[in-house]
């Protein structure tokens, strides 16, 4: 599959914003595309994993597992990604991530990443600061939510939400749903 | 008193930073001894130093909600920063940090923070990636905070009913 320079800036704004075209030829360089078939799991919770995607096409799920029962908090589309948290400090992953439909990713693997912190630091800084900004944010938030919970009484209902959009926005900002 | 150079010199994280690269960080940073008690910022304060911490422990405290006093949320030990994430996004802090016993620090102002952070030199990349790890490990370990606070109230066994979308 060919991307061109401008049909990544058009899909990825935010992370592109910065780089010059000769710039996005090379990170185009270090992705690998893939295409995935519904159903199929690209990170597993609690698993180590060395890669992030970039999503391209369709639409992926991102799942929790409480209790043996999976929960869907989230899914992202074209121009979000997931699992950038490999890339800044490989370890495990926190959720499990399944194409909901049929999807063609961009991967990004530790290595590919370590290569162009190697060879191309301009892009791998512009890249590290955009990951950075949006893990502060979420970080932020997790910080808001573990507050709720520690200051609810026992037996307490979330102030102002119902229960169940209260589990999915602690779950969407555990796994950091976008899109 | 230890130089910063020392103290770097003895953290895993800065291994495999440059002696070069130490001396321009020990240029950057100020190093001050604070002791117990001490406030370094108040949860709404403008954000305009990061620290990092050489020797001691303190603590991040956020206001409750609907409820009177301050919550710990976390502590931050020897060799960890903290004020990262207001001066990644420029805004106010969080939390107050707040020392634990004597603490010895290294502060680096939001001039030399941005300019680390924005600038694309070696040793800016080498600095955004220690930032970028102490962020991700950061949010792996609230995440299973929170994971765990869910799992054991009652909010959490509530989980069971909805199941999937």
């Amino acid at each position: 599959m060919d991307i061109s320079p401008d049909q990544l800036r058009h899909r990825f704004p935010e992370l592109t914003r910065h780089m010059s075209r000769d710039q996005r030829l090379v990170l185009i360089e270090h992705l690998d595309p893939r295409t995935i078939s519904a159903n199929d799991r690209l990170i597993q919770d609690g698993e180590s994993f060395d890669v992030m995607f970039f999503v391209w096409v369709g639409r992926l799920s991102i799942v929790l597992n409480f209790d043996q029962q999976d929960l869907i908090v989230g899914s992202v589309g074209p121009g979000a990604w997931v699992g950038e948290i490999a890339v800044m400090d490989p370890g495990l992953a926190c959720a499990t991530v399944v194409a909901a439909e049929e999807s063609v990713v961009l991967a990004l693997t530790t290595q590919a990443f370590a290569l162009l912190e190697k060879n191309h630091p301009v892009i791998a800084s512009l890249i590290l600061q955009v990951f950075s900004k949006e893990l502060a944010l979420r970080l932020r938030a997790s910080n808001q939510l573990l507050l709720d919970v520690l200051s609810q009484d026992e037996n307490e209902q979330p102030v102002s939400l119902q229960k169940r959009d209260w589990i999915k926005q602690v779950g969407g900002h555990l796994t950091g749903t976008r899109g | 008193m230890a130089t910063l150079m020392q103290f770097l010199q003895t953290f895993p994280q800065f291994a495999d930073f440059s002696q070069s690269e130490l001396a321009t960080f020990e240029k950057a940073f100020r190093v001050d001894a604070f002791s117990d008690g001490h406030v370094f910022m108040n949860e709404g304060d403008h954000a305009d130093v990061m620290y990092l911490i050489l020797e001691g422990e303190i603590e991040l405290r956020r206001r409750r909600k609907n409820k009177a006093g301050y919550a710990l949320i976390d502590r931050k030990r020897t060799g960890e920063m903290f004020g990262l994430l207001s001066l990644i996004n420029n805004e106010k802090h969080g939390a107050m940090a707040v020392a634990v016993g004597a603490v010895q620090v290294a502060s680096l102002p939001q001039s030399a923070f941005e300019l680390l952070f924005d600038t694309h030199a070696p040793i800016a990349l080498h600095f955004q990636r220690l930032v970028a790890r102490q962020l991700a490990c950061d949010l792996r370990r609230f995440n299973r905070a929170l994971r765990a606070a869910v799992r054991s109230n009652e909010v959490g066994a509530t989980i069971t009913t909805f199941g999937s979308d």
